[in-house]
């Protein structure tokens, strides 16, 4: 027998990630998934803005890993809740996963829920976790042809973040071109350019936080 | 990329609809991704290889197909297929357009069909 089907692989993630979502908006909770190669400073980033807006966000974080839980502790140690998901070896996290560590968190009470993905720019993109947006991270220590090499993300991508531009001087990370590639890919991509470690920039990037905050709320 | 995790999830929805259709004995599975999907075809072999070995569906073939990239332009309508993955540098044959288009084909991975016996 010859049986003609037509069912999309990844219907059970996307059927997960819509119930997600619906929970997230009934809870107006803006919830951002975190996409980067490892070390382009996710991490650094959410340290960052969960200690600067601790007092105007109640924030939450979903640590996605393949083993530890050093990042959980570096984001708890900000007083913000988290939770880590040891993937043992995946690579991505996937929205069965998210669902399974919800109820860590008071929905309610949150105002933003970061989803920090396993370091890898190619798999996570794949997987819905019912987010609002996906952020791409990059950062001036990489090349500045990844939005070109791994091009689906940057599609995807709500915002694009370029981290560590205190090395700019040092290094040959060219930021008008790695912009202009992430343009031509995603016309409505917005830029960031930061520094985790001077704090350069970041201020953009918490001024379109408190707009999409304010958007899921309204 | 993740193509075991993929084929699990091919071989969850083969079981399915074996169960649906009160079918038991697997011939072949046809799986049909995009040129986009970032899909490595030898590893999704692999990848069945491996899961049905010693599985109800040993012995069970896989074929695998390829979806071309199917291109709307967003000017001018005109429709077209391309095997250049970074389309989106591409200028539309017809107005010439640069980097407008929409995705008609070539996203995404699908179980297309099976054959089984009772």
């Amino acid at each position: 027998m010859d049986i003609s089907i037509e069912r999309n692989i990844l219907e059970a993630n996307d059927c997960i990630a819509g119930e997600l979502r619906e929970i997230f908006a009934k809870n107006k909770v803006l919830v951002l998934n975190l996409i980067s190669s490892p070390g382009s400073g996710k991490t650094s980033l959410l340290e960052k803005t969960l200690s600067d807006l601790r007092n105007e966000f109640k924030m939450g974080v979903i640590e996605g890993d393949c083993q530890t839980d050093n990042d959980a502790k570096r984001v708890a140690a900000t007083g913000a809740k988290a939770v880590q998901i040891n993937t043992d070896g995946g690579c991505h996290l996937d929205s069965k996963m998210i669902k399974n560590v919800i109820s860590a968190f008071d929905l309610s009470e949150l105002d933003i829920l970061f989803i920090e993905n396993v370091g890898n720019l190619v798999c996570p993109v794949e997987f819905d976790c019912g987010e609002d947006a996906k952020i791409a991270l990059l950062s001036a220590a990489e090349g500045d042809d990844k939005p070109e090499k791994y091009p689906r993300l940057f599609q995807l991508a709500h915002a694009m973040v370029i981290n560590k531009v205190d090395l700019l001087d040092y290094v040959d990370f060219d930021v008008a071109k790695a912009s202009k590639f992430g343009k031509a890919l995603n016309g409505d991509i917005e830029i960031f350019e930061v520094s985790c470690r001077t704090c350069q920039g970041l201020q953009n990037w918490y001024a379109w936080l408190r707009k999409q905050v304010a958007c899921k709320q309204r | 990329m993740h193509e075991v995790s993929l084929m699990t999830n091919v071989l969850e929805l083969v079981a399915q609809e074996m169960e649906k259709h009160k079918v038991a004995k697997l011939r072949s599975i046809t799986v049909r991704y995009g040129v986009l999907s970032n899909i490595v075809a030898d590893s999704l072999a692999f990848a069945f290889e491996v899961l049905t070995k010693d599985s109800e569906f040993a012995g069970a073939k896989l074929n695998l197909v390829k979806d071309e990239l199917a291109l709307k332009c967003r000017l001018c309508s005109h429709s077209f297929i391309t095997d250049q993955k970074d389309y989106f540098f591409l200028a539309c044959p017809k107005c010439g357009e640069e980097g407008s288009f929409e995705i008609v084909k070539g996203e995404g991975i699908f179980l297309d069909r099976i054959e089984a016996d009772e």
